[in-house]
């Protein structure tokens, strides 16, 4: 028996998997490089302190160039909450595709509504 | 650096565990472990805890979907409610002193470990709702023969309105919110039981990345505090995965239920008193 939706399911759970195992991977290379590095101390993270360079997308990017691993293991952070949204946007294309117009403007709401909060919160 | 780092792994690992076993993920946990533990600021703990939901939500929800447990069309229609929720809380987060936001997480936990002790009593709908039926929610799942089952949905507006409340204190508190999103789907509309743990979980992503970005704006996720959470509590949860495969867990949901027990009384106090 196939279901409706079979399809779109099927691609939404690749994208998911895959997103996750990426940010993960990229996260434990960082987090191993960051660990096997002699010399750093660990920050102090009893109290809160802003720091802008981990706040900020332009900062990862210049640390992941230079190739600093904490920027690496926040570069993998990145991958991990962009992968929900993706799928939001797998889900706005796929329901378009079957032409079901309901439900791709539901997906490309929650999808706008996504895009305030983070252009909301200026990157 | 490495001993504290492996400490909190093996912490999130455990966390992961417990929190796939029961359904309610690990993240609800996280946050008093590295505040009370470790002594960890609440807004790092917050940002940590907040960044793993997402991996484990989406990790397990990948499994749900393929399989079909997860209903995508009514996670995307509640979805409109938990991102608005998710973006009003993280703003009220910011303007909310420390110590309030302790004393709610608190009273979050209990109601969590109340959860999970209590054992599934399903009420299926067996008549959809004019709205349900109009935006073609119900849907079918794999029953335990290898077959499908149909089921319904029912009182769309009320579960809409509490999966409000559920992406509201998912914005407030870093957490996924899975027992609030659970209850609203098999208490308030009467869906089965598993498809609403499955269907949770598919929402969990987005509703934690709706606010993600105003926790990172503010430099809550650090990478060194994150690290070790994210590893281990991904680890813990396909561990919990396949031992949920097997084995009946009574008596680790009801340690659950203690733990979770104890850190809420934990968090309520350091709230009131001022410590956190």
């Amino acid at each position: 028996m196939t279901r409706a939706d079979e399809r779109l399911d099927r691609v939404v759970g690749i994208v998911l998997r895959t997103g996750v195992m990426v940010a993960a991977a990229v996260v434990l290379i960082g987090g191993i490089a960051w660990l096997s590095g002699h010399g750093q101390p660990m920050p102090n993270r009893h109290r809160f302190q802003y720091a802008r360079q981990f706040a900020q997308l332009g900062g990862i990017m210049h640390g992941v160039m230079v190739l600093e691993p904490l920027y690496l293991i926040q570069l993998g952070l990145v991958f991990l909450i962009a992968t929900p949204i993706i799928r939001v946007i797998v889900c706005a294309v796929g329901f378009a595709a079957e032409r079901d117009w309901t439900y791709a403007a539901i997906s490309t709401l929650v999808l706008a509504l996504l895009v305030f909060s983070i252009a909301g919160s200026g990157i | 650096m490495l001993v504290v780092s492996l400490l909190v792994f093996a912490a999130a690992t455990a966390a992961g565990f417990i929190g796939s076993l029961t359904g309610l993920g690990g993240g609800v946990v996280i946050t008093p472990v590295l505040a009370l533990l470790f002594h960890v600021d609440l807004r790092y703990a917050m940002g940590a805890s907040l960044v793993s939901v997402i991996a484990t939500s989406s990790g397990a929800a990948a499994a749900y979907v393929r399989e079909g447990f997860s209903n995508v069309r009514i996670g995307l229609f509640l979805e409109m409610a938990t991102t608005t929720g998710a973006i009003f809380g993280a703003f009220v987060a910011y303007y909310t002193p420390t110590s309030a936001l302790s004393v709610i997480m608190g009273v979050v936990l209990l109601f969590s470990a109340y959860m999970s002790t209590r054992r599934p009593v399903e009420h299926l709908a067996t008549t959809d709702d004019a709205l349900a039926h109009r935006l073609r929610l119900n849907g079918e799942y794999p029953d335990t023969f290898g077959g499908w089952r149909q089921y319904g949905v029912d009182r769309v507006k009320s579960g809409f309105a509490m999966m409000f409340g559920a992406g509201l204190t998912s914005g407030l508190l870093g957490i996924g919110s899975g027992a609030l999103k659970v209850i609203a789907m098999d208490q308030i509309m009467r869906m089965p039981f598993k498809v609403s743990t499955a269907t949770s979980n598919f929402m969990i992503g987005v509703t934690a990345a709706a606010r993600a970005r105003v926790y990172w704006r503010r430099g809550w996720v650090v990478p060194d505090v994150t690290m070790p959470v994210v590893l281990g509590v991904l680890l813990g949860s396909l561990l919990g995965a396949r031992r949920l495969a097997r084995a009946s867990d009574r008596i680790l949901r009801l340690l659950f239920a203690v733990v979770v027990g104890a850190l809420a009384i934990e968090m309520i106090y350091g709230g009131v008193t001022g410590k956190l």
